[in-house]
């Protein structure tokens, strides 16, 4: 954007483009001033994740902290469920561990799992609706079978199965235990977009002209069915994210001592919650942002990426 | 115009059934939809074949069967030559360059996600047929100014064009690949009246210009009228009547086309109140379930005994040079 300094005519010719696509892009996101708050708590949230070992160097540094196990982890017997003050910005939690940084750390965890499950599973989901929805057939009516099979389970009841299943507690397992309960809603949805693009004159006009399948698929299906891709993606990291804190909750998702806010709300903390209710307070807002800005988020990102909405 | 007498596509004996499928699990094949069945008819170099006939007559059926976008169920395509029902896919997509389609619904049959010069560009890249980039955008370029649009309108997206503006960009496809045959699919139904006589205009100038051939599919008479050197009259999946555009409007010998021809209306209110009607009695039989025999006699004005009771296939006789109408039908009305 500030390379209007080069010598180089194209170069500055380059640089003014690409500015011209900023401002538009600025122009279409100013008009939705939801979509971008959610922008804002998201890149927070992100900052967040990025900086947290400088925060919770000042953490430590408030608290006079000397040890040397990482900050997040650190027990300290004397700031067992403190309200917040000038060492302990948040207060403490029950083992006296520093709630401000496990929060900031949290951040890191959330955004991990909330990635992770909607790009992986969102990819996969979004190959296997396109080819369910233009091959057809007999792989289609199979396949939707399976869908169905796998929406009958409640989702949380079908991740915490596929914890038993796995046998661990790790957050990686947690991210396969939150996606395979995804997966078919976001077929179904990317599916029947494609269905309905598929069976449009345009396809047929790709096809009169010779185009072949990849070119069909690449060109004309996968760009007409991203929107509501996008939109289930984006809802997905903030269900995501609510799915690992349910997970962790009932303290089959991401364990100890790892700082995630669902396990911060862990039905233990809920015995403290009278005495101390700062234990469950942060972490509950934080949690409640991060999800309500991926969702508004999502929906602006949807009118903004679809030209036909454009204007409007 | 090349020699008249050169048959740049025969349809012999074309068939085009889908199948019904039950619902459920398991889906059964119950039955199927006779969207065409048995039409013969071969399209000259150099002209203009008008096809008529009510929504669901498998006029639309018949244009997408030839250009092999479904796989036909019978009978032969014979393209310049070669039966496209016999090609393979990889074949078929080079053949693809000879023969276009302009599609009805403008709305529709631009990808809205590709710009005008990317979706009118896309043939030329699909075939090879650029030299270079240079050679690519001017022939664009050019294509843009030939169906009447600006160059500078390239870069915009299909939703920032006029319903004509549209339709121009879809013509513009087509002649991408220089293509000699051209189905164009009901072009102009969807545009309002002012625009379609543009359309209809351009569609004629381009004929001369690139030296097309025409299959032109519509419902409206006077349009097909103006634009058709021969004329094909379907009715539930058979073409019924097919003769010079002058000899069919002038003397129909088909009940069908007479009762057609009966309904345009005639921009002189004098002449117009005395103009005798036809009108058919009953419904479009279903296609899943034609009667046997002449698939016209629930709704002929005067049958006859062997038509109503006979069960012989339809076929066209050809009483007059040029001039073939269904062999039943000409004995009852």
């Amino acid at each position: 954007m500030t390379a209007q300094t080069e010598s180089d005519v194209t170069e500055v010719l380059g640089a003014f483009r690409r500015r011209n696509i900023w401002q538009q892009n600025w122009l279409l996101w100013k008009r939705r001033p939801l979509g971008l708050l959610g922008l804002v708590l998201c890149a927070f949230l992100g900052l967040a994740a990025v900086t947290a070992d400088l925060w919770s160097y000042f953490a430590a540094n408030a608290a006079g902290y000397t040890g040397d196990q990482p900050y997040k982890y650190a027990l300290d017997a004397t700031a067992q469920l403190v309200p917040p003050d000038g060492q302990n910005w948040l207060g403490g939690d029950r083992y006296g561990r520093d709630l401000f940084t496990r929060i900031v750390y949290g951040a890191q965890i959330s955004l991990y799992v909330g990635f992770a499950v909607a790009l992986g599973a969102g990819s996969i989901a979004g190959v296997l609706g396109v080819m369910s929805a233009y091959f057809g057939g007999k792989s289609d009516l199979i396949g939707q079978r399976i869908v169905d099979i796998l929406q009958a389970f409640p989702g949380l009841i079908l991740a915490m199965a596929i914890v038993a299943i796995l046998q661990t507690f790790s957050i990686e397992a947690t991210i396969v235990a939150i996606s395979v309960p995804t997966l078919p809603r976001m077929v179904r949805v990317v599916r029947s977009q494609a269905l309905s693009v598929v069976s449009t004159d345009y396809v047929l006009a790709g096809k009169t002209i010779g185009a072949g399948h990849w070119r069909l698929i690449w060109k004309y299906i996968i760009p007409n069915s991203m929107a509501p891709w996008i939109i289930v993606v984006t809802g997905q990291l903030g269900s995501a994210i609510t799915t690992e804190a349910s997970l962790s909750f009932l303290g089959l998702g991401v364990p100890e001592p790892h700082p995630s806010w669902g396990g911060m709300l862990n039905a233990n903390a809920l015995d403290f919650a009278e005495l101390a209710p700062h234990v469950i307070i942060y972490p509950g807002i934080a949690l409640s942002l991060a999800v309500f800005g991926f969702n508004v988020f999502g929906d602006a990102l949807r009118d903004v990426l679809d030209p036909r909405l454009r204007g409007r | 115009m090349t020699t008249a007498t050169e048959n740049i596509l025969e349809v012999n004996n074309l068939k085009m059934w889908f199948p019904v499928n039950s619902r459920g699990i398991i889906p059964k094949h119950i039955g199927n939809i006779k969207a065409v069945d048995d039409v013969t008819f071969s399209v000259k170099r150099g002209e203009t074949l008008g096809v008529v006939g009510e929504s669901g007559c498998g006029k639309t059926t018949v244009g997408r069967s030839i250009m092999q976008v479904y796989d036909v169920t019978g009978g032969e395509v014979v393209f310049e030559g070669q039966d496209l029902t016999q090609l393979k896919a990889k074949q078929m997509r080079s053949m693809r360059r000879r023969m276009q389609m302009i599609f009805q619904d403008p709305y529709s049959s631009l990808n809205p996600r590709m710009t005008a010069g990317n979706i009118i560009g896309e043939p030329i890249q699909i075939h090879g047929l650029a030299e270079s980039k240079k050679d690519y955008a001017d022939q664009v370029e050019e294509l843009l100014r030939v169906v009447g649009l600006n160059p500078y309108m390239r870069d915009r997206y299909p939703h920032e064009f006029s319903g004509g503006q549209r339709q121009r960009i879809g013509i513009a496809r087509s002649l991408a690949v220089r293509p000699s045959l051209i189905i164009a699919d009901e072009p102009v139904s969807a545009l309002d009246v002012s625009i379609q006589a543009q359309v209809i205009n351009l569609l004629q100038d381009l004929q001369e210009q690139f030296s097309l051939t025409y299959m032109f599919i519509a419902h409206d008479l006077s349009v097909v009228r103006h634009i058709s050197d021969r004329i094909a009259v379907m009715y539930l999946g058979h073409i019924v009547e097919l003769a010079d555009r002058d000899e069919l409007y002038e003397n129909p010998m088909h009940p069908y086309t007479r009762a057609l021809l009966s309904a345009v209306p005639i921009p002189d209110p004098v002449i117009e109140r005395t103009r005798e009607r036809i009108v058919l009695e009953g419904d479009l039989p279903s296609p899943t379930d034609p009667p046997p025999g002449c698939v016209f006699k629930t709704r002929c004005p005067s049958p006859s005994d062997d038509c109503l009771h006979g069960t012989d296939t339809m076929h066209l006789i050809e009483p007059k040079p040029g001039h073939f109408v269904d062999a039943c039908c000409i004995n009852c009305g």
